[in-house]
């Protein structure tokens, strides 16, 4: 893959723009990531004062995708770039949704240990699934750095590697669906803790999925090709030929 | 012959000008064409010297199978031309040994080192760095915080000249601590070292933990022993006179370790980050003029003191530990001025910002001991020290509260004649209070 130059523009200003585009999306998903690596802390020692901040640095990420949209829309108001460079915008703008949805399902997790704290009630048996729940925070994790240094790499091969994770990712998840759905039945009392549990799960699940969008958009960036609601087939055949 | 290149080749040129000559001249003698002979000899050496440039200029130029030219000082030309080269291939190769060494050693440090451009574009790092921050050879060229995207790490490359190393916990998903620094270098490029201090710091956590833990767990202890031993001096009646000295001994000893303790617990406090965030304007001249009552109520018939405090001079920080900071430094001048000298301290600001100082006319400390004062339990004479019965932290206080202030302890002394301690505030940290 060739790297991405941005000096070979005849604007200046259109090079520095789309350079700071660049940098300030890598700057957003570091946020994210650093987000996430607190809330896997908080996770796992069940740390309130952490998840607090967790939510807190919400808001943040918040304000960093605002940025990054008055950016692309200074860039195409003034430069109408087309080409590698309008596509870069498109890929940073859905790029930059994702990461900021990710913060919020980020959110959700921290919630999670915020209630269970509160919740007195919650015994051993609403922590069905919390092991699966950590486990795929950590995947999600770490295919959202994989993705992130594919982009910052602009590398397509190296993004695609997490489609693995992905699969892994869906049967932890379905495991950890069936253990909750027992433990329902179980014990009733526990509803409430397990209904957040189940929820969190979702959130942790959907952290895949975006990293996946982000991977779609690296290769869209890439390729020029929108390998979005590809079938199977279609998608494993453009994926050899990569 | 003479040794020196220069003149061997006018030497060689003239021996072969003088041969070549003579076998012309053999020639003119013999048929008699004098001027045609010598006038084609000038040809020749023309001919000559151009064909001997050519062929300089076609091994010099490296053509393949071309020779030197071999005669006159042409050969001697040629061999210093070759022999300055050699020397200069040789030492090429020496700076090039010498700098692969260096690349060498840099890739096998265990720190991680990478070469940023002043744009943070990487230029190269070592075998740690791709390690640890997991980089590819192929990355550099690229800006250094898409890849490491840490939003701490982002701000701290971002400072123009960062004083302070950054602590990184967590750093790249890993549990552990990193020590990171960044130094400019070598004409606007900049050095960027991380390194593992996670032992280090566990360390240091450890010791504070230990210290302030122990310190509480003995305090409740002593004061029991301390109200017992208070009850046994105040029942004189039931206790064998025997046994007086020894309990105002055993009273005395207890009170000396319980300032010991609240001072560990005092300084365990302040060493603590969250310290400084109750800072707010203190008036520093009020302060001083309640702890100058408080002395001359003390030591007013022993010494002279004098006292001069600017109006109106206040700081921002913290209360407690500020005023620990000004009752330490001046009992001190107290506990080692002989009865009948004098003290004095003064509370002034100048361009540089506002200065504490407290000048005693007491035995002084040598200075090879100056460094090392501030050392927790550090003492110049022991014997001397335990009589006065100072509890060895004073100093380690005094240095702890203006590190957190940003400040310094200067010290200067004379053996026997006494000493100067001064602590200078920045201009930043100093107000002017309106209300006085």
């Amino acid at each position: 893959m060739q790297k991405k130059e941005f000096s070979s523009h005849i604007s200046n200003q259109l090079n520095r723009n789309l350079e700071e585009l660049f940098n300030h999306i890598l700057e957003m998903g570091g946020m994210v990531e650093n987000q996430l690596d607190m809330a896997l802390s908080a996770l796992g020692n069940g740390d309130v004062k952490i998840a607090k901040e967790v939510v807190r640095f919400d808001k943040v990420i918040n304000q960093a995708e605002m940025e990054i949209d008055r950016l692309c829309i200074r860039v195409l108001a003034r430069q109408q770039p087309t080409a590698s460079d309008l596509r870069l915008i498109l890929a940073t703008i859905r790029i930059a949704i994702d990461l900021e949805r990710m913060g919020d399902e980020v959110c959700k997790l921290a919630k999670l240990v915020i209630k269970f704290h509160k919740t007195e009630p919650c015994t051993t048996a609403s922590y069905a699934g919390y092991a699966e729940l950590v486990d795929i925070t950590t995947r999600s994790r770490d295919m959202l750095k994989t993705t992130l240094n594919a982009f910052a790499r602009v590398s397509a091969e190296d993004a695609i590697s997490i489609l693995d994770q992905e699969e892994i990712v869906d049967q932890v998840y379905k495991k950890a669906r069936k253990d909750v759905t027992e433990q329902f039945k179980k014990n009733p009392e526990n509803v409430e803790c397990l209904l957040e549990v189940m929820t969190a799960l979702r959130a942790s699940e959907r952290l895949s999925d975006h990293a996946l969008n982000i991977m779609e958009s690296i290769i869209y960036l890439v390729q020029g090709k929108d390998v979005r609601n590809m079938d199977q087939e279609r998608l494993t055949k453009f994926l050899e030929n990569l | 012959m003479s040794s020196s290149p220069v003149s061997r080749a006018i030497s060689r040129e003239l021996t072969w000008v003088a041969l070549s000559l003579s076998v012309f001249l053999l020639f003119a003698w013999l048929t008699g064409f004098w001027v045609s002979t010598l006038f084609s000899y000038v040809i020749f050496y023309l001919i000559r010297q151009v064909w001997c440039l050519y062929r300089f200029e076609a091994w010099m130029r490296e053509v393949p199978y071309a020779t030197p030219p071999q005669s006159g000082f042409w050969q001697e030309l040629c061999f210093s031309v070759s022999h300055k080269q050699r020397m200069l291939e040789k030492r090429a190769d020496l700076q090039n040994n010498k700098s692969e060494q260096f690349h060498a050693a840099s890739m096998a440090l265990p720190i991680a080192i990478i070469s940023l451009t002043k744009n943070h574009k990487i230029e190269w790092f070592n075998n740690a760095a791709q390690s640890l921050l997991s980089i590819q050879r192929s990355d550099t060229g690229r800006k250094l915080e898409t890849l490491v995207r840490q939003p701490e790490f982002i701000q701290y490359l971002k400072q123009e000249i960062p004083e302070k190393p950054l602590f990184l916990e967590g750093f790249m998903g890993q549990s552990r601590t990193y020590r990171c620094e960044i130094f400019d270098y070598h004409h606007g490029h900049r050095l960027l070292m991380l390194e593992d201090v996670h032992e280090l710091y566990n360390l240091a956590q450890i010791r504070k933990d230990f210290v302030a833990n122990a310190s509480h767990e003995l305090r409740t202890p002593l004061t029991v022993v301390n109200g017992y031993l208070e009850m046994m001096i105040d029942m004189t009646e039931q206790v064998p006179e025997f046994w007086e000295k020894p309990l105002g001994q055993m009273h005395h000893q207890s009170l000396r370790m319980q300032a010991i303790i609240e001072d560990l617990l005092t300084l365990s406090r302040i060493e603590s980050d969250t310290l400084m965030s109750s800072s707010q304007v203190i008036k520093v001249d009020e302060m001083l003029n309640n702890i100058e009552v408080d002395f001359r109520y003390l030591y007013d018939e022993e010494y002279e003191i004098f006292f001069s405090i600017e109006n109106g001079l206040a700081l921002k920080g913290v209360e407690e530990p500020l005023k620990s900071v000004f009752t330490n430094l001046i009992s001190n001048a107290f506990r080692y001025t002989p009865k009948g000298g004098r003290v004095s301290v003064r509370w002034y600001s100048d361009a540089s910002g506002a200065h504490f100082e407290v000048e005693d006319t007491g035995i002084g400390v040598p200075n090879e001991f100056l460094s090392r004062l501030t050392e927790r339990f550090y003492r110049v004479d022991t014997a001397r020290s335990r009589e006065n019965g100072g509890t060895g932290l004073g100093l380690a206080i005094v240095k702890h509260v203006l590190d957190k202030h940003e400040s310094e302890l200067k010290i200067q002394s004379q053996v026997g004649k006494g000493s100067i301690f001064r602590c200078d505030f920045q201009v930043a940290k100093t107000m002017v209070s309106e209300t006085s």
